[in-house]
């Protein structure tokens, strides 16, 4: 199961000041093997403590941290009623909660304000960290309802085994550490964009239609506060991963914001499975031909560019590099 | 004034998987600092070895403790990179760069180490020195001859691998 922890500040600061803060911090934690990747919007830092076997090979000891230095992202209502947004991001937490929890005493130490937020639905501000740090530790203090419950790992337990049957042995596929994932792969990730609309409920439908006319079978609906998690199974056997934004406003560029355009769907991966993504992006811009497919390495492509690829007879998986046109539209 | 070195392969793709090889190889030889600018078409990698884990790369007194590469993930078609190219001995036609060094001074013996790790996985790539004299070739079997020589010089990228 997949978990992402952000750490939340004040909206409209310019963030390119405070974009290492979370590094630095790890460095001294002794998280000194620091890989990063820049991708201008945002960059992706992978850290490590030590390296026994080769660097990207070994998933389970690294973290990876995105740094929102000019990707606006506002992840609740709560949080745009309170004036926050997304500084960081914690990509996969399940299993590093004490790393986590070591880091934000010291993170808050320096910007006391800020807020840690999970996504199933906890904010944790200063006071509230500290006082599990105060306390025995414990790995499942991200989990742990607030109301008091006899044994936590019996309840984290009952909570696996419903989903994984729900899912139908798919169950596996969503843990990261248990589908064979050892490696880390370095991440493009793609974005449906679209109008501003004032509630984007309801819109996980509309990908889940494209999945199903893209020949992607078991789709599993996964429901968080803030977005809906879809993962299905394409024809390459691949598993792809999508999140519907259903409270979260993500804007990642200046040029997106001034467009008057935000994220309705972002696709975790793509390499490895770019011809299934074309395929699926293909048949969700038939449907709804005025949203555009933003790739994070500042590619942008219509419906147009997207058929133009999609009918060549000799497309390959080098689609996703396409030469920058800003003034196609 | 800088000296590139160039890595050449038959269709001239570089892909994720060999910025992750390259990366890879370098972070075991101590080398824990590295970023990835992502610009698209291609990957501007830094490669940096800090003496203190927050030792910022500017500040680096030795030359071999960092250097700059770049990762084509889709071949360039321009004319300068077809110019370059035009004049290869029959054995290397049809190959392109894809992926080359920034600076090769002053750090030939960090290279010779990376290169004879790196042709391990990647056998059928070869190494071109592409502004000296006589624009050296080196394939694996250079590297490993040049690498398993007793006495390293430092001058071994400037020279004939037929030579050595």
């Amino acid at each position: 199961m997949r978990f992402e922890g952000r750490i939340l500040g004040k909206a409209g600061v310019d963030k390119m000041q405070t974009a290492y803060t979370v590094d630095d911090i790890l460095i001294d934690m002794g998280y000194s093997m620091r890989f990063s990747f820049d991708k201008y919007v945002y960059s992706i830092s992978y850290m490590k403590e030590e390296n026994d076997i080769l660097f990207f090979n070994d998933a389970e000891h690294m973290i990876e941290v995105y740094n929102y230095e000019r990707n606006f992202e506002i992840p609740t209502e709560r949080a745009n009623e309170l004036g926050l947004e997304t500084y960081y991001r914690f990509s996969n937490i399940y299993g590093k909660e004490l790393i986590i929890l070591e880091l934000l005493h010291r993170y808050l130490e320096e910007n006391p304000n800020d807020i840690f937020y999970v996504d199933n639905g906890r904010y944790y501000n200063k006071a509230m960290i500290d006082s599990i740090y105060k306390g025995k530790h414990d790995k499942n203090w991200m989990y742990r309802p607030l109301y008091s419950i006899k044994s936590i790992s019996e309840y984290i337990n009952i909570f696996l085994t419903t989903t994984i049957s729900y899912m139908g042995g798919m169950g596996n596929i969503t843990d990261t550490r248990h589908r064979g994932e050892k490696s880390v792969e370095l991440r493009y990730e793609g974005r449906i964009i679209g109008k501003r609309k004032n509630s984007k409920f309801g819109t996980a439908y509309r990908v889940i239609r494209a999945l199903k006319k893209a020949h992607c079978k078991n789709i599993v609906n996964i429901k968080r506060e803030s977005y809906n998690i879809l993962y299905a199974k394409c024809n390459n056997k691949k598993i792809i991963e999508i999140y519907c934004n259903t409270q979260m406003t993500d804007i990642p560029t200046d040029e997106i914001k001034q467009m008057d355009f935000e994220t309705y769907f972002r696709i975790t991966d793509l390499i490895g499975k770019e011809m299934q993504v074309l395929e699926i992006v293909h048949s969700y811009l038939n449907k709804f031909s005025d949203d555009i497919f933003y790739i994070d390495n500042d590619c942008f492509f219509t419906k147009s560019q997207i058929d133009e690829i999609f009918n060549n007879k000799d497309k390959n998986e080098k689609w996703i590099f396409k030469k920058r046109e800003r003034d196609r539209f | 004034m800088g000296w590139s070195v160039d890595i050449l392969r038959k269709n001239g793709e570089g892909n994720i998987q060999d910025v992750k090889n390259i990366i890879n190889i370098f972070m075991s030889r101590g080398y824990t600092n590295c970023v990835a600018y992502d610009k698209g078409r291609y990957h501007n990698l830094s490669i940096n070895k800090p003496m203190f884990d927050d030792e910022l790369p500017w500040f680096l007194e030795d030359d071999a403790d960092s250097i700059l590469a770049n990762v084509d993930l889709k071949p360039s078609d321009d004319w300068w990179s077809n110019e370059r190219i035009r004049d290869f001995p029959e054995r290397f036609k049809g190959y392109r760069d894809y992926f080359d060094f920034e600076k090769i001074s002053g750090r030939s013996f960090m290279l010779l180490n990376f290169f004879h790790e790196y042709f391990k996985l990647v056998p059928e790539d070869v190494l071109w020195n592409c502004y000296s004299k006589d624009k050296h070739f080196y394939t694996k079997a250079d590297i490993d001859k040049i690498y398993n020589k007793k006495e390293w010089k430092v001058e071994w990228i400037y020279v004939d691998p037929d030579e050595q």
